[in-house]
């Protein structure tokens, strides 16, 4: 198992987090820890589609993108997280407290990006 | 032949599914509903509409199969109430029955079972009140006088029979205070605002009822009048923000306008915008309507609205977009986008908490939240 694969698997072990993913920004996913109706296609097509048009928006206001995305949904939250190569995707329910969240999905953002760089 | 017939439909109905999936739009969403119809899945088109709506709320076809579904289910427990009154008659199903037509908009219908249910139980008030709904939401349509004056005596006969009736005070209560009765009014808020101390609607009434200069007293006259000008003298009861002034469409608007500019001056606040379908507000360092942060803000908010959509998560209510620029507060609902741009020392929560309540209280102040 990869470094990639592990850490995601660290991230689903924290309460309120249902899945997570790594996908590239143009749809292809490189891991996830996925399960139930967050298929691979459906989240990885998800996030491509949410990270160009974001970023496209914002194109027009002369920004290079966005570090990070945080989104509140009636059912669940997601968040997307920038590692340079690729975007961290996790996916959680309602009731997950934000603040204590953020910080291991940073954590594990940071490792991420280590992870990448040592593989390539 | 059946058999084939059947398998067909199905394949034809997976195949929609997965177009309606993958490719939203307001034409797949009918066409999928159109085969529900025929399959007589009333329910799922009724589902299905809904859906199709929160991603494309303006879908006038979408709207029409929404009324289709609604009606048809409705239809299928007017059938089913028909049938178990047929067995035994009570004053609790004559009473649904009633409220059923009354969504479907058919009054006669209302009329008529109202009178069903008053001959067979005179004692009952259920369905004086329920007549008396059918004729105040005709009243406050078309403010015709004869539909008062039958709304104000059914609910007159709710009283005789209940005096301690809460609904049919308070309604007769709004109804003498939005046509200028406004001492007649208080009287009746007054008899039950012991019996409901938690209602603030009622309270907002009773205090407005006291301090609103009272008009001419004689009824007939005041209603007359109503029909003549075509206007109530007063505003609604139940679409005011209760503690908040009144909430006339430009009063909404300058509320709305008040509570952007309030958020603009929140530290590390540059940019704020409040966004309803194509007419927006703008405040802060931001140059008019055509400010490129709006069109930001609509299309993330699309964007993300479809993303949860697909992802079975429900709608997208927030969201916190950072960057190099600092961070993009978005707070979605139905049509209305509210969003601030601001500094990355800013804080983020308290930003969000007022976007949220920003919103709420527009969808309030204008009557959308009601819908």
């Amino acid at each position: 198992m990869n470094a990639i694969q592990t850490l995601l698997d660290e991230l689903r072990e924290v309460s309120g987090v249902n899945g997570a993913a790594v996908v590239t920004g143009d749809g292809i996913m490189v891991a996830s820890v996925l399960k139930g109706r967050f298929g691979d296609d459906l989240v990885a097509g998800l996030a491509s589609f949410l990270i160009t048009t974001t970023k496209r928006a914002m194109g027009s206001q002369n920004n290079r993108g966005f570090s990070r995305f945080v989104m509140h949904a009636t059912h669940g939250k997601v968040i997307l997280v920038d590692i340079e190569a690729a975007f961290l995707i996790v996916i959680t329910d309602q009731f997950v407290e934000m603040a204590p969240l953020l910080e291991d999905v940073d954590e594990i953002a940071r490792r991420l990006v280590r992870a990448s760089k040592v593989q390539a | 032949m059946k058999l084939i017939q059947k398998l067909k439909i199905w394949k034809e109905l997976k195949r929609l599914e997965t177009k309606a999936r993958e490719t939203p739009s307001p034409s797949t969403f009918v066409d999928l509903g159109q085969v529900y119809i025929n399959l007589g899945m009333h329910e799922r088109t009724l589902q299905l509409s809904e859906e199709g709506l929160a991603l494309f709320p303006h879908s006038d076809e979408l709207r029409k199969l929404r009324k289709f579904a609604k009606k048809t289910q409705l239809n299928n427990r007017i059938k089913d109430l028909r049938t178990r009154l047929g067995k035994s008659p009570h004053p609790k199903l004559y009473r649904e029955l009633a409220a059923l037509y009354l969504e479907l908009g058919d009054f006669d219908a209302v009329h008529g079972t109202c009178e069903e249910c008053i001959r067979r139980f005179p004692d009952d008030d259920g369905a004086y009140l329920v007549l008396a709904k059918g004729r105040l939401a005709n009243f406050y349509r078309d403010l015709i006088a004869q539909d008062r004056l039958e709304a104000v005596r059914c609910l007159q006969e709710v009283i005789r029979l209940d005096a301690a009736n809460i609904k049919a005070r308070k309604l007769l209560g709004e109804v003498l205070y939005r046509v200028g009765a406004v001492e007649e009014a208080r009287f009746h808020l007054e008899m039950i605002r012991d019996a409901a101390p938690d209602d603030p609607e009622l309270e907002d009434m009773y205090q407005r009822s006291i301090t609103t200069a009272s008009g001419d007293q004689d009824l007939e006259q005041l209603f007359l009048e109503v029909e003549d000008k075509g206007v109530l003298p007063n505003s609604p009861i139940s679409r005011r923000v209760v503690g908040k002034s009144l909430a006339t469409n430009e009063d909404g608007i300058g509320s709305i306008r008040d509570a952007l500019a309030h958020l603009a001056e929140i530290e590390g606040v540059r940019k704020a915008s409040y966004i309803r379908g194509s007419k927006a507000l703008v405040k802060g360092e931001i140059r008019d309507g055509r400010d490129p942060f709006l069109r930001v803000s609509r299309v993330v908010a699309k964007a993300a609205q479809r993303t949860s959509r697909r992802m079975d998560i429900g709608n997208f209510s927030k969201g916190v977009v950072e960057g190099d620029f600092g961070h993009i507060c978005i707070c979605n609902y139905g049509e209305v986008v509210a969003s601030v741009l601001c500094d990355q020392g800013a804080d983020v929560e308290h930003v969000l908490a007022e976007l949220q309540e920003l919103v709420a209280g527009s969808l309030y102040l204008t009557g959308a939240g009601a819908e």
